[in-house]
Formats: structure tokens, C-alpha cells, sequence
């Protein structure tokens, strides 16, 4: 049996991948509010227009609507009820909210969007106790081409000289770094770093061998960027960092041919 | 067609193609996890009058900054509307002293 058709022929424990539809769930709502919050200012006449499709502007009055449904399909989400619709209300929803207008793209939105598609094609339920393994796969390789684009993207002379951390790190107030360290050379040195544990992560994730190192190594990754960024964006790094963090458990839950229930342990990397 | 084969396929090939040949193009970009890999907004904007070139803080003319805005096809436009004195917009971008000119279509 090839590896596609053992992925679809599989299920997998329901517990993880219900954790994972109420973090992201949660995260979801409280994104709603900032959608909100920034699309009244986007959608506002007398700001500036920057149409994702040329010529395409939206009036204001759609926000209302918009955010009402996701947030109320996100509630529906988070509790579990009407899966499959919920979710794919909200990941509709937040699709929108990404095409109304550039200003409103943004790479944990797009990311909260996919996962969400991805937990309502699992079906999982309030009383599911497995769901079909192959969205769940979908998910994790889906965090793989997160980090290895994030990584493969900062290969840039500007990003590797320290530059881009320079401007988007705290200069003052807990965790920022001293001004010692807030030089180019020290910068570029973290940024490097930053590639390097991108990459890591990337892979690590779904080796038997590294994947605890990797959980330890990711969480102090995510958590390190998001106190130590400027406060401007770190709601949205925060925001990002818990639906990524929030799919590391689906890597210690095996597959599992369908139709097999038994009383399912987290199994050390066995997949 | 199997749905569940042809979703897991097609959604695995744009996740990966998209960022893929975005990956070639200016950065940053939408929609491939392009994150602080870079900027392509200007870090300054001035307009040009005829009696003098002044700087304008923008910043309350835009709802949300993101670094990978559109803004010279955008921008220029709408501060020719904002302020009918100015002849040209100047944006100034990371990589050079000198600015980008968009003239004003009057």
C-alpha cells in the first residue's frame, strides 16, 4: 500500500486535533475583533485603497456582517457544534477578509484560514474519538511549508545583516535587548540563527529523533519572538505563534488504519 | 474522482507553488509566508509644491502599514487628491538616497 493511500486509509486520534479546533478556534474569535478593529480603519472612505484585486473596493457597511458571521461561526467552531459548516463559514470568512484589501492581509489570518479548512474537512466532533487521517497530515506538512518558506524567504542580504531585526525589535521595556547588543554584527548573528531554527523546525517536527528537541527549541522560538518584537505587531506574532504552536501534538499521535479504535496513547514519533 | 485525493493534491501543489514563485519575485509578498523577509514600503514621503517639498506622515492615512503594500501604485494618486498643491509625490525607499518621483495626473 503506497503512503497516499495508507494516509487515506487511516485515522487518527481525535483528542490532539480537538485540541487544536478549540486553540485555534479561540484564536480565530479573538482575531475577529481585531479584524474589526483594523478593517474599520481599512474600510474607512477617507484612508488609503490598496485593492488586492485591481479595482475592487468594498464599502465599509460589509464589515459588519462579515466579522458578525465569523464570529459567531467561530463560537460554533471552537464548541465543536456543526463542524464541518462552522468551519467552513469561518474559514470563508476570514478568506474575505484577506481579499477585501492588502491592508488586510496578514500571514497568521491566512495561516488561522487554512487551519480552520483543514479541522472542518476532519469532521471532528464534540464526541469524535477519531477522524480521518489525511487533513490532519495536510496540517502538518502544511507547518513544514510555513517554516521552510520563512526560512528560504530571509536568504536575503537585507534580512542576513541584521537589518530587519534592527528596525522590528524593542528598543526599550522588558526583553528588549541591550544597546550592546542591538549592532549589526550581533543582529545578523540572531538572524541566521533565526533561518537556521526555521529550517530546523521544519524538519524536526517529523523526526522520531528530534521532534522533542524540536517541540523545546520551537516553543522558545516562537515565545522569544513574540516578547521581544515591537508591540506594534506583536499581537499578530502572538497570534501566529499559538496556531503554529498549537499543531505540535498532532506530530506524537500515530495513524491508524480506519476503523481501528482502541484506547489511544500519544506514541513517542511512531507515524 | 476520489474529492478527498484531488483536494489533498491540488491544495499541496498551490501551497507549495505559490510561495515557490513568489520566492523569485520582490519581497515581500501575500500569501507566501514571506514574514520580516523584508520591506518594499518607503520609509519617508514628501510631496513637491511649487515653492517647496515637504515631508507628510502618512501614517494616519493609512489604515494598517504592512510592509508589503502596494504603495507606489497606490500611494502617489492619493496624496495628488489629498493635497491638490502638490505637482509630485517623492517616496523614499530603503535601498537609496534618492526618491521615486510620481508627477501628478492633473
Amino acid at each position: 500500500m503506497s503512503t497516499l493511500d495508507q494516509v487515506f486509509n487511516s485515522d487518527i486520534d481525535a483528542r490532539p486535533v480537538r485540541f487544536v479546533r478549540i486553540v485555534i478556534g479561540i484564536m480565530s474569535l479573538l482575531r475577529a475583533v481585531e479584524g474589526w478593529r483594523i478593517g474599520s480603519r481599512v474600510l474607512d472612505p477617507a484612508t488609503l485603497k490598496t485593492p488586492i484585486i485591481a479595482g475592487l473596493t468594498v464599502p465599509a457597511g460589509i464589515l459588519i456582517p462579515l466579522v458578525g458571521a465569523w464570529m459567531l461561526s467561530a463560537v460554533f467552531f471552537t464548541f465543536g457544534l456543526r463542524t464541518r459548516l462552522s468551519g467552513a463559514v469561518l474559514a470563508a470568512c476570514m478568506f474575505t477578509m484577506l481579499l477585501l484589501d492588502q491592508q488586510l492581509y496578514s500571514n497568521h489570518l491566512y495561516l488561522l484560514s487554512i487551519e480552520v479548512l483543514l479541522l472542518s474537512l476532519t469532521g471532528i466532533g464534540r464526541r469524535s474519538k477519531t477522524v480521518p487521517a489525511w487533513p490532519v497530515v495536510l496540517l502538518k506538512l502544511q507547518l513544514s511549508i510555513v517554516y521552510l518558506f520563512a526560512a528560504i524567504t530571509k536568504l536575503t542580504p537585507l534580512f542576513l545583516s541584521g537589518a530587519v531585526l534592527y528596525l522590528n525589535l524593542k528598543r526599550d521595556g522588558l526583553f528588549a535587548l541591550p544597546p550592546s547588543m542591538r549592532t549589526l554584527p550581533v543582529l545578523s548573528v540572531l538572524s541566521v540563527a533565526a533561518v537556521l531554527t526555521e529550517i530546523f523546525l521544519g524538519f524536526g517536527l517529523w523526526s522520531l529523533k528530534y521532534r522533542r528537541s524540536a517541540v523545546v527549541v520551537g516553543i522558545a522560538f516562537h515565545i522569544t519572538l513574540t516578547v521581544m518584537i515591537v508591540p506594534v505587531v506583536a499581537v499578530q506574532l502572538f497570534i501566529f505563534s499559538v496556531a503554529v504552536l498549537a499543531l505540535y501534538p498532532l506530530y506524537f499521535y500515530p495513524m491508524l488504519p480506519s476503523g481501528e479504535v482502541s484506547h489511544l496513547r500519544p506514541i513517542a514519533g511512531r507515524d | 474522482m476520489n474529492f478527498r485525493r484531488v483536494f489533498f493534491v491540488t491544495f499541496l501543489a498551490v501551497q507549495i507553488l505559490v510561495p515557490l514563485v513568489q520566492a523569485f519575485g520582490p519581497k515581500p509578498t501575500r500569501f507566501a509566508w514571506q514574514m520580516f523577509s523584508g520591506t518594499s514600503v518607503p520609509l519617508r514621503v514628501q510631496i513637491r509644491t511649487v515653492t517647496e517639498v515637504r515631508d507628510i506622515d502618512v501614517s494616519g492615512m493609512v489604515g494598517n502599514w504592512r510592509g508589503d503594500l502596494n504603495l507606489e501604485k497606490y500611494l502617489p494618486p492619493f496624496l495628488c487628491k489629498r493635497f491638490p498643491e502638490a505637482s509630485s509625490v517623492l517616496l523614499f525607499y530603503i535601498e537609496s538616497d534618492q526618491p521615486q518621483e510620481f508627477p501628478c495626473q492633473r
